[in-house]
C-alpha cells in the first residue's frame, strides 16, 4: 500500500520542487543523470566480467596492501577520491572485487586525495576533469553502438563517467547560489565549540559543492585572506573529508546491497578518521609543525600546513582501520542485509585453479568438482522457474503436496539468476577446459568433452525453463482446469525428476545413483504427452483451445529436454558406471513389455 | 625433467594402467553384488497379495536391475578379457 503511494507522492513533490526553484531542478537533473551514469558504468563492467579487467583487479587488489595502493595511484591520477569510490561501488556491484577488496581501495583513495590538498596548496593546480565529460559521451555513445562486446563495454564505461561528471557539474552548478551565502568569517569560533562548528560548515559545504577539492580551495583561499584561523582551517578540513562520502552515498543507491555496504564502509572509515582528528588534532598540529621544520615548510605557509595535516590524519585513519576490515565486512554484512541476497554478486568458479592445469586427472576432477557447482546453482533456478520451493522439492515430502507450495507469486528472474550465478561459471569452465585440453593426453580429451557437453546441458536445461515459464505462469492462473491441470501436471513430472537428480548427486552409493538415473530415463519417456496420447484427447475433446494445445505441445517438448538434459549430466558427473545404464532401445523394450508404447 | 614429465615417468614405472583397470574390475564386481541383492530384496517383495500399481512398478525396477546387471557381467568379461 506505502508502496504505491509513494512513487506518485515522490513525482507530485518533485514536479512541484521543479515548478517553483529552477535551482532545484537543475540538481535533481545532475543527481538523476549521476544514477544514470553509474548504471551505464556498471553495464560496462559486467561486459569485462570474467575477462581480462577482472584479472587486472584481481590481481591488483587481491592483497590488502595492494588494493589500497590502487586507490591511492587511481585517486592521485583522477584526482577525485568519489570518483574512485564510485568506480568502486560499480566494481564490486558488478561482482568484479569483493568488500573487502572494495574497502582497501576506499582507505588507499582516502591518503591519495591528500595529494590534490598538496597540488591545491604548493600549485593552486585543480585538475578539472568534468572538462572530459563531453567528449567521453560523443566516445561512449559511439562505441556503444559497435558489435564488439569490448567496444560495447569501453562505450558504456565511457558514457558513464561522461554521465557522471555532467551529473557532478549540474549538481554543482545548482548549488551554486547556496555557495555565495557561505561566509566564513562570520562564524570564526574558537575552541571546541569552534572546532565542531567548522567541522560542520566543512561537511556541509562539501556536501553542496559535491567536491573536497572545491571545499579545500575554499578553505585556503578563507586561510591565506585571514577569514578563518588555522584551527578553524584544519577543522574544515575534516569536515570536507567527512562530507565527500556523499557522492559514494548517492552512487550507491543505484547498486546493489555490495555497493551499499561499501559507501557505508566509506562513511563509517571517514567519520572515524574525523573522530580521530577532532580528539587527537593538537597531537597532530604538533606532528605538523615538527614535519614541517624537517621538511623547510615555512611557519606562515598554512596551506602547505593544511596539506600535511590532511595528509597526516587520513594516514592515521587508515593506520587505526587496517586491523578492523575483516571486523568491518563482518558488520556491514549482518547490518546491511541483502532481501535478494541471490543477486548480490556474480558468482565465480570455486575450484578451478591454474595450478592444477598441468595435471590432466587434477584438472578434470577441478572441472568436474566446478560442474558440480555449476549444477547446484542451476538445480535452484529450475526449481524456483518452475515455481517450487527448494526445501520441497529435496524433501521426502509427497510430490502431489508439493506442487500447490509456489516459491513465488511473480513471474522469477530466471535472466537476473542465469547471468548472476551460470554464465560466469560456465564460461570459466569452458575456458579453463579449452587451456586444460592443450595439455592433455588424449585419454583425458574424451573425457574432458563429455563434462563440456555436461556442463552445456546445465545451460541449456535453464534455457528450456526459460521457455516453459511464461506459459506456465500464464496457465496457473487459467480458469481453463484442463489446461492448469496439465501445466500443474509438468511442474509434478519435473520435480520428480528433480528430485531423483538430487538424490543421486548426494548418494555415495553406486547402485542407487545408477537405478534411480535408468529409473528417471524411463519416466521422462512415459511423460511425453504426445506420445502417450493425452494431448490427443484434450484437443479431440475441445477441453482445450488451439493456442492452449500448441503452447502445452511446445513446452511439454522443453520440459523433455529439461528432464533429458539433467539425466545427460548426470550421468557425466554423477555416475561412474554410464556403460550400464539402460539406453533408449533398453527402455523401448520395458515399455513395450508393459504395453505403454 | 619437469614435473609433468616425471609423474609420467612414474606412472609408466608402476603401470598404474593395470592398477586403474584392476580397480574398475573391483568396483564392478562390487557394484554387481549390491544390484544382486536389491534383485532378491525386490523379488522378496512380489508377493501375490501387493496391489497392481506396486506390482507393476516393482516389475519395471527388477527388469532394471536385471539389464543393469546384464552389462555389468558384459563390462566385467571384457576387461577379463583385455586382462
Amino acid at each position: 500500500m506505502l508502496k504505491n503511494i509513494l512513487l506518485p507522492t515522490m513525482l507530485v513533490i518533485l514536479s512541484y520542487g521543479f515548478w517553483i526553484s529552477p535551482d532545484f531542478k537543475e540538481i535533481s537533473a545532475g543527481v538523476a543523470i549521476f544514477l544514470f551514469g553509474m548504471l551505464s558504468l556498471e553495464e560496462g563492467f559486467k561486459a569485462f566480467t570474467g575477462g581480462s579487467l577482472e584479472k587486472i583487479l584481481q590481481k591488483s587488489t587481491n592483497k590488502l596492501y595492494k588494493s589500497i595502493s590502487f586507490g591511492i595511484i587511481t585517486t592521485s591520477i583522477m584526482q577525485s577520491s568519489s570518483l574512485v569510490s564510485v568506480l568502486t561501488i560499480s566494481f564490486l556491484s558488478a561482482g568484479l572485487i569483493g568488500l573487502a577488496q572494495g574497502i582497501g581501495i576506499i582507505f588507499g583513495a582516502n591518503i591519495g586525495t591528500t595529494t590534490g590538498a598538496w597540488l591545491i596548496a604548493g600549485f593552486g593546480l585543480k585538475v578539472k576533469i568534468s572538462a572530459y565529460a563531453m567528449p567521453m559521451l560523443v566516445f561512449g555513445v559511439i562505441l556503444i553502438f559497435q558489435k564488439s562486446k569490448s567496444l560495447k563495454g569501453i562505450g558504456y564505461i565511457l558514457a558513464g563517467l561522461g554521465f557522471l561528471f555532467l551529473g557532478i557539474h549540474y549538481m554543482k552548478d545548482g548549488f551554486e547560489a547556496f555557495k555565495s551565502t557561505i561566509d566564513l568569517a562570520s562564524f570564526s569560533v574558537t575552541g571546541l565549540k569552534g572546532l565542531f562548528i567548522f567541522t560542520g560548515i566543512g561537511i556541509f559545504a562539501t556536501v553542496v559543492m559535491q567536491s573536497s577539492h572545491a571545499t579545500l580551495v575554499l578553505i585556503i583561499t578563507a586561510l591565506s585572506v585571514g577569514q578563518i584561523s588555522y584551527e578553524n582551517a584544519l577543522a574544515l578540513a575534516i569536515g570536507a573529508n567527512i562530507g565527500t562520502t556523499i557522492t559514494a552515498i548517492i552512487g550507491s543507491m543505484s547498486s546493489n546491497i555490495s555497493g551499499k555496504r561499501l559507501a557505508a564502509a566509506h562513511l563509517i572509515f571517514n567519520l572515524t578518521t574525523g573522530l580521530i582528528a577532532i580528539i587527537l588534532i593538537k597531537q597532530i598540529m604538533f606532528s605538523v609543525e615538527y614535519i614541517s621544520n624537517i621538511v623547510g615548510i615555512a611557519p606562515t605557509d598554512y596551506s602547505l600546513k593544511l596539506a600535511l595535516f590532511h595528509t597526516i590524519f587520513n594516514l592515521i585513519g587508515v593506520i587505526v582501520m587496517v586491523p578492523f576490515i575483516n571486523k568491518l565486512v563482518i558488520f556491514l554484512e549482518k547490518t546491511l542485509k541483502d532481501k535478494k541476497s541471490t543477486y548480490a554478486k556474480i558468482e565465480t568458479s570455486k575450484y578451478l585453479n591454474d595450478s592444477v592445469l598441468e595435471f590432466p586427472s587434477t584438472a578434470i576432477a577441478a572441472i568436474k568438482k566446478e560442474c558440480q557447482h555449476l549444477f547446484n546453482n542451476a538445480f535452484e533456478i529450475i526449481v524456483h522457474g518452475i515455481n517450487l520451493r527448494k526445501k520441497d522439492v529435496i524433501s521426502s515430502a509427497p510430490i502431489h503436496d508439493i506442487i500447490n507450495h509456489t516459491f513465488t507469486d511473480k513471474i522469477y528472474d530466471i535472466d537476473t539468476f542465469y547471468n548472476n550465478k551460470i554464465k560466469g561459471i560456465y564460461g570459466e569452465i569452458i575456458d579453463f577446459s579449452t587451456q586444460a585440453q592443450s595439455s592433455m593426453p588424449k585419454q583425458y580429451i574424451e573425457e574432458l568433452y563429455k563434462i563440456k557437453l555436461a556442463s552445456r546441458d546445465i545451460v541449456e536445461a535453464i534455457k528450456d525453463t526459460k521457455h516453459l515459464q511464461k506459459n506456465l505462469y500464464k496457465y496457473s492462473k487459467s480458469s481453463n482446469e484442463y489446461i492448469k491441470n496439465e501445466y500443474n501436471h509438468i511442474r509434478k513430472e519435473l520435480a520428480k525428476v528433480l528430485r531423483n537428480i538430487y538424490i543421486i548427486s548426494t548418494t555415495p552409493q553406486d547402485e542407487e545413483s545408477i537405478l534411480l538415473l535408468s529409473k528417471t530415463k524411463l519416466q521422462i519417456q512415459k511423460f511425453d504427452i504426445i506420445a502417450n496420447g493425452v494431448l490427443d484427447n484434450l484437443i479431440r475433446n475441445k477441453y482445450i483451445t488451439n493456442e492452449m494445445a500448441t503452447s502445452l505441445m511446445n513446452d511439454s517438448v522443453y520440459a523433455n529436454n529439461i528432464g533429458n538434459h539433467m539425466v545427460s549430466m548426470a550421468e557425466v558427473i554423477f555416475n561412474n558406471t554410464n556403460d550400464m545404464l539402460i539406453n533408449s532401445e533398453d527402455i523401448d523394450e520395458i515399455l513395450s513389455k508393459k504395453g505403454n508404447v | 625433467m619437469n614435473i609433468t614429465k616425471f609423474i609420467k615417468r612414474v606412472t609408466s614405472i608402476l603401470d598404474t594402467d593395470i592398477s586403474k583397470k584392476n580397480n574398475e574390475k573391483k568396483r564392478i564386481k562390487s557394484l554387481l553384488k549390491k544390484l544382486r541383492l536389491k534383485r532378491k530384496d525386490i523379488e522378496k517383495l512380489l508377493i501375490p497379495n501387493i496391489t497392481k500399481k506396486e506390482k507393476k512398478i516393482l516389475k519395471e525396477e527388477l527388469e532394471m536391475i536385471n539389464i543393469h546387471i546384464k552389462k555389468g557381467e558384459n563390462i566385467l568379461k571384457k576387461l577379463k578379457m583385455e586382462a
